[in-house]
């Protein structure tokens, strides 16, 4: 299976201090078709978040054990979780409740009892990838739309905010103090750039961009 | 002395003081100590100034009644020196030397310048007199502090002998103020004669009581000391026992996380090598690369295990010579997880050589273990996290230093540290150090504590170095 492949399966990125267990995770997650980066240790690979990837992009999870001598897991959770959106998945051996809770509150996804089953291994980390591209998909139409927003004048975009809130273009008219045939000429214009097939479409996209 | 009428008293009692001083040294033959050896010599000596006295009755000079009477004395000084030394305070010998040659002197004095016989004979009784008063002194001592009955026996029948010398000495300074030579009746050489052999033969019974009774005791005292440092010893090993226990306790957690991250390895590596066999997705190098690290990772668990059971043996301790740079290590890998969990940072120059002292690994290893707790406890908290670990050697001790990066000790607060009970920590027992401090002893080494040059705290284990024990 060439590197490609396994990047558009998923990209899972390993953190614990135990060489044993990095390299017996990898061999399990690689049979699996999933692509391993392995870290000693989580500062490491904070260290180098801002390096080119190589990758194509894909989906893409972390998997962080919790009890690591230079930055623990759940410190390192919170950093993680300033820096990106990226899902995360904590692992320990003998945490007590209140760490899961702490994890969990944070926003981790999942929290593995070690030793993990290779099931719930898979499963948690396939269920991760899934929100990585359900997150993802969702910041590349937000994006997306962010791009078209501003392709708009400042007049079309006084105008769809209007439209946006269901006022008769009439009222939009005597607002902005157009003739009602330029009101109706912005409006389409608006259509056209944001590339809405209605005036429903149009009003979704305008909430989801100052909700 | 008496006079040549008492020939008669002389021989009997000198003979008597004889036989006594020959069953007493017999009899105490299990117990002779410094102060049976002077009763019996007194005894002996005294015999001996009364068997000459009878002898040399008469005989003008130096080999006369002088040397008897002095001989007599030194018998009497050697009897008082017995009971003093029993109470632990001895005449100097030079003192009882010099007092001795100042009697000779005066003794000298009255007989060749005054010349008077019944004089004379009144300083010989009172110098008996005083030591007779000195032996019934002692003894009462002894019989008030020991409730002891033979001490009672010497001091009652001394003091007969006191009462029979004063009245001797009353009848001798009544001849004296009339100016007649001393002419004793038979009744008084009699009465003084009978007193004087009850005392001898109560005396000498009476301190053969002295002795047995101490001996008796010192031996039931020495039986309830044994049984008393036998007792502690006892409860101080349970004591440690615990507190390794609890050790294990506080270390569960690291320990658990120890334990499960080989396990995690191995469950990950034979999963994987069955899913890609199962599956025929694996190369057969590939599935051996994993069961390889199956077999790595048991090992590491074995290994974990291992140093665990060694650490709870429990039962008697077993002394033979110890490795402290050994134990020092291995009590640094038994807290590896701790130290990793926390982030210490651990500085112990490979100390090549062995350094050897005589002891309980154990109990040692577990000194090293509840002092490097102790720093881990201390540092835990703080962003720099150090722990230095030094083994230095002279030429009879080894001292094992560990020193932290901690806040260091509260001056305030020094003297209770290691006493039972005290802590600083939220969760301590306040026993590690004490029971640490304990268990030295028992080594013959001992433990300080100190602020180090750059502030955090520093504990120095002292212990004697084997004989040899290392190059």
């Amino acid at each position: 299976m060439d590197q490609a492949e396994r990047c558009r399966r998923g990209r899972i990125v390993l953190i614990d201090d135990d060489a044993e267990i990095l390299a017996a995770v990898t061999s399990l997650l690689e049979l699996e078709g999933y692509l391993c980066e392995t870290y000693a240790s989580a500062l490491d690979y904070l260290g180098q978040l801002g390096a080119p990837r190589r990758c194509p992009p894909g989906p893409c999870c972390v998997l962080l054990d919790v009890m690591m001598p230079d930055l623990d897991g759940l410190e390192a959770q919170r950093r993680l979780a300033g820096l990106d959106d990226t899902p995360l998945l904590l692992m320990s051996g003998a945490s007590g409740v209140q760490e899961a809770v702490t994890a969990f509150r944070a926003g981790a996804l999942d929290f593995l009892i070690k030793p993990i089953e290779a099931e719930t291994l898979l499963e948690a980390v396939e269920k991760a990838l899934a929100v990585s591209r359900a997150r993802q998909a969702t910041r590349a139409r937000t994006q997306d739309q962010s791009r078209r927003l501003a392709a708009l004048t400042p007049r079309e975009h006084d105008v769809a905010v209007r439209v946006a809130r269901g006022k008769l273009n009439r009222v939009i008219g005597e607002e902005l103090g157009l003739a009602l045939r330029t009101v109706k000429l912005y409006r389409q214009r608006c259509l056209e750039k944001l590339e809405a097939s209605s005036t429903a479409d149009l009003i979704r996209i305008l909430q989801e961009e100052d909700p | 002395m008496i006079g040549s009428e008492g020939a008669a008293v002389y021989l009997i009692l000198g003979l008597i003081c004889l036989i006594m001083s020959a069953i007493t040294w017999v009899v105490l033959a299990h117990q002779r100590s410094h102060a049976a050896a002077y009763w019996c010599l007194g005894n002996l000596l005294f015999a001996g100034g009364l068997l000459l006295a009878w002898h040399e009755q008469g005989t003008p000079g130096w080999t006369g009644l002088p040397l008897a009477n002095l001989i007599a004395l030194g018998g009497l000084l050697s009897g008082v020196q017995a009971l003093r030394l029993d109470q632990g305070a001895p005449w100097r010998p030079l003192g009882m030397a010099l007092a001795s040659l100042g009697f000779l002197l005066a003794y000298e004095f009255t007989r060749q310048e005054l010349g008077q016989t019944t004089l004379r004979a009144g300083f010989v009784t009172l110098v008996w007199l005083l030591l007779v008063l000195q032996v019934a002194w002692w003894a009462w001592r002894i019989a008030r502090r020991r409730r002891s009955t033979g001490a009672m026996a010497i001091a009652a029948s001394q003091l007969l002998l006191a009462v029979g010398l004063l009245i001797h000495l009353a009848e001798l300074l009544r001849d004296a103020s009339r100016g007649q030579a001393s002419t004793l009746h038979l009744l008084h050489i009699g009465f003084l004669g009978s007193v004087g052999v009850l005392t001898v033969l109560v005396s000498d019974v009476g301190f053969i009581g002295i002795i047995l009774e101490r001996s008796v005791r010192e031996r039931m005292e020495a039986a309830a000391s044994q049984a008393r440092v036998e007792e502690r010893q006892l409860l101080s090993n349970q004591l440690a026992q615990l507190d390794r226990q609890r050790s294990l306790g506080l270390m569960a957690a690291s320990l658990a996380h120890e334990l499960k991250q080989p396990l995690t390895a191995i469950l990950a590596s034979a999963q994987a090598a069955r899913r890609g066999t199962a599956a025929e997705r694996m190369e057969p190098a590939q599935s051996l690369e994993l069961l390889d690290k199956v077999i790595l990772n048991t090992r590491r668990i074995s290994g974990i295990t291992d140093r665990l059971r060694s650490f709870i043996r429990p039962g008697a301790v077993h002394s033979a010579p110890v490795d402290l740079v050994r134990i020092t290590r291995e009590m640094l890998e038994l807290l590896q997880p701790d130290l990793r969990r926390h982030g210490v940072r651990v500085a112990f120059p490979a100390a090549g050589p062995q350094v050897l002292v005589q002891g309980d690994a154990i109990q040692l290893s577990q000194v090293v273990l509840n002092v490097l707790r102790n720093a881990i406890d201390a540092v835990h908290l703080i962003p720099d996290r150090s722990i230095q670990v030094q083994i230095l050697r002279s030429d009879r001790e080894a001292v094992l230093s560990i020193s932290d990066s901690g806040p260091g000790l509260d001056p305030d607060l020094a003297d209770r540290f290691g006493t039972p009970y005290f802590t600083t920590k939220d969760h301590g027992l306040g026993l590690g150090l004490s029971i640490s401090i304990a268990i030295l002893e028992q080594h013959q080494g001992n433990l300080t504590l100190r602020n180090a040059e750059g502030g955090g705290a520093c504990v120095d284990i002292r212990l004697p170095l084997l004989p040899g024990g290392g190059p």
